[in-house]
């Protein structure tokens, strides 16, 4: 298969045409604005609500081909990943959401300022949704960007629920042609284990201590080939196949577009427990954005993105056909899409291009575009965040407690608050704030504006935020696996 | 999937065990605010720049030279093999700032009785606190591997996540100390290292 998932720029900013245009506009017939606004009102954003935009929503059991290989998953509508949203900064949002699925699930809008009734976290925020059950999302996007969207019940998120949310700048200066959204997954429902057989599954041999867990006799189907264990880890489960936008690499998603042309590529993280190096064969990459908010643009060979992360860059279009690859760190195996300008043979699927070679570039030298950060001001509130836990027992924390215990950090309305972010762990954990988007470093430093901040093994990171969103909001490692055994808190606005 | 290894070496548990003893003591004066860190070797300190050293100062040293220390070597690799001029002054000027503050620290540690390295059996399980940004020795092998223009976006790279984690630990210490000389010197890293990081970003960007 080869499918043009080109979209000029302009038919992307009036909804016309793609993935977001597609699903914006087939959604329609449920809400004319004439809904009431629930209570409480719309936050956080201090403007008025821009126009309503009406989409529906399902999740349910589908089939779906991911290039030769059919699986039967969960999904959004009925393809994997599901149609992208796509709205304007300032619009409100209407979601009628039906749950097809023969359990409980709900929908979390990743990274976006939502009203805290509306992010989709069941027992905290919103109410979980029963199967045959529907809910009626209705909420302002404050921020242009790239987010996504995914349940927040247990380990769904590693099934096909997860589906692009590009909200549209309506100042965007737009130096670009077109672009193209790259969704990245590690695979396993309906090929190996399910995310729950493969917890147990942790859990169990977990306890063996020492290497036990490298004995994986009761693991199924999981691959084992040829791991890395030297250099970064990655994650505790090795896939059977890693995809972008539900694709094997041998029946890759295809852009065809004419060379020269300037395409913004909008990359997210939809792996469960699986960090990923990208990169374009012959072309530089130019990073603008990331988590929704622009950069001070840099270049580099090779982007590292932690699950949850998002990051859009430029690429001026190479004459030819071009692998566009994403290597799982720590892993074996690798996804990829192609670029297809010109004539030629795709190269084998086993391709490494040398780009992948490079230091991959990180958080650390991204510095928040002119307007983009936080105002200057010192924290009213400092609180840690320390990351530990064993593969032994299969316990992650944090502050030492697993979610069931935690303690929930604290902030008033108004403050400012830094999280000193500290990883106890040799590996790296993708920490995500809801409801608020931080600095890294210090409020109106040079940091980048993120939701989701890998934290590397043994390392730190300080991250600044303002209360601006009242409710209860989670803060946890993005790993699905790592979450659900324990890896998570909240941060409540204290009255 | 696989086993790792216990999941906080036992110099980062030291470190966590002093730190998180001396968080509460920030605001105030005076000694004895720091309770179980006897084992450190070192009594309290309770005026400023004294003949001993509190737990989290010692701790700070014993962290902060081998820390400066790689970014002696890092800057001795650039004056070697960076291609571009910036890079190369950038690294003279890491170098005149850091070798001087290894020696400062080193005293210190020696007036304290202290030694050099972290007693690795002292750790008590409090959490996380780590040598932040340190390359790792592929990391280190990779530098030297590379050339070019390749080893300048390397360089600034792995130099700005480096001084990023020294100011990181500065501050840290600067929450807890109530050591003038240790205060003057942290304060010095977070500024010099802040502007220093400003300044490779630009050059990375460019």
């Amino acid at each position: 298969m080869s499918t043009d998932r080109l979209v000029s720029r302009r038919q992307a900013m009036a909804g016309l045409l793609g993935l977001g245009g597609a699903a914006a506009l087939t959604a329609c017939g449920f809400g004319s604005g004439a809904t009431p606004l629930p209570s409480p009102p719309l936050r956080p954003t201090g403007a008025a609500a821009g126009p309503v935009r009406a989409l529906s929503l399902r999740a349910r059991p589908v089939e779906v081909d991911l290039g030769g290989q059919v699986v039967t998953t969960w999904a959004y509508g009925d393809s994997v990943p599901g149609k992208a949203f796509r709205a304007t900064a300032g619009d409100r949002v209407q979601v009628a959401f039906a749950n097809e699925l023969p359990a409980p699930t709900s929908v979390h809008w990743h990274g976006l300022r939502v009203r805290n009734d509306m992010d989709g976290v069941p027992g905290v925020t919103t109410p979980e949704v029963a199967p045959g059950g529907s809910f009626d999302f209705d909420f302002v996007v404050p921020d242009p960007g790239t987010y996504w969207f995914h349940p927040h019940s247990g380990l769904q998120l590693d099934r096909g629920l997860y589906a692009p949310f590009v909200v549209d700048d309506p100042a965007e200066p737009g130096d670009y042609d077109a672009e193209w959204v790259l969704v990245l997954d590690d695979w396993t429902d309906g090929v190996g284990p399910s995310p729950e057989q493969i917890l147990a599954s942790l859990q169990q041999t977990g306890g063996n201590g020492g290497m036990g867990g490298m004995d994986m006799g009761g693991m199924g189907g999981m691959a084992m080939g040829g791991m890395a264990m030297g250099g970064m880890d990655g994650g505790d489960v090795t896939y059977p196949l890693y995809l972008v936008n539900g694709r094997v690499p041998d029946d890759p998603d295809v852009l065809r577009a004419k060379p020269g042309l300037r395409i913004r590529l909008r990359l997210i993280n939809a792996g469960a427990d699986t960090i990923f190096h990208v990169a374009l064969a012959g072309h530089e990459l130019t990073v603008t954005h990331t988590d929704g908010f622009p950069v001070v643009p840099v270049r580099t060979q090779v982007l590292r993105i932690g699950m949850g992360e998002r990051y859009d860059a430029i690429v001026t279009l190479q004459d030819g056909v071009f692998p566009l690859v994403v290597e799982p760190v720590g892993k074996s195996g690798l996804a990829r899409a192609v670029v297809r300008t010109g004539g030629g043979q795709v190269p084998p699927s086993s391709v490494r291009p040398e780009e992948l070679a490079a230091f991959p570039l990180t958080v650390d030298v991204l510095t928040a575009a002119p307007g983009a950060a936080l105002t200057r001001r010192d924290p009213d509130t400092v609180q840690d965040l320390r990351l530990a836990g064993s593969m032994a027992s299969y316990v992650w924390t944090i502050n030492g407690r697993t979610y069931d215990e935690t303690e929930p950090l604290t902030i008033r309305e108004g403050e400012a608050g830094r999280l000193k972010i500290r990883n106890a762990t040799m590996m790296p954990h993708p920490v995500h704030v809801h409801g608020h988007t931080f600095q890294v470093g210090q409020a109106g430093g040079t940091g980048p504006r993120k939701d989701t901040v890998l934290v590397p093994a043994m390392g730190s990171v300080d991250v600044d935020l303002i209360a601006d969103n009242p409710g209860a909001w989670m803060v946890h490692c993005h790993n699905a696996y790592h979450a659900e055994a324990g890896m998570m808190t909240r941060l409540e606005y204290a009255a | 999937m696989r086993t790792r290894a216990p999941a906080v070496t036992a110099a980062s548990l030291a470190l966590a065990a002093v730190l998180a003893g001396c968080g509460s003591s920030g605001g105030t004066s005076g000694s004895g605010s720091m309770p179980g860190m006897d084992h450190s070797g070192g009594s309290m300190s309770s005026s400023p720049s004294q003949a001993t050293g509190s737990a989290a100062d010692i701790a700070f040293a014993q962290l902060m030279i081998p820390h400066h220390q790689q970014a002696v070597e890092m800057a001795d690799l650039a004056l070697a093999n960076a291609s571009s001029a910036e890079v190369k002054a950038l690294a003279t000027q890491i170098k005149a700032a850091q070798d001087p503050e290894i020696a400062t620290m080193s005293g210190w540690l020696t007036m304290w009785g202290a030694p050099m390295q972290m007693d690795s059996a002292a750790g008590h399980d409090m959490g996380g606190m780590a040598m932040s940004g340190m390359m790792s020795d592929q990391d280190m092998a990779d530098l030297e591997a590379a050339q070019g223009t390749e080893f300048d976006q390397m360089w600034l790279q792995m130099m700005i996540a480096h001084h990023q984690g020294a100011a990181q630990m500065a501050n840290d210490v600067l929450a807890s100390t109530d050591d003038e000389q240790v205060k003057m010197l942290a304060e010095a890293i977070v500024a010099g290292q802040t502007a220093e990081i400003e300044m490779m970003k630009s050059l990375f960007a460019s």
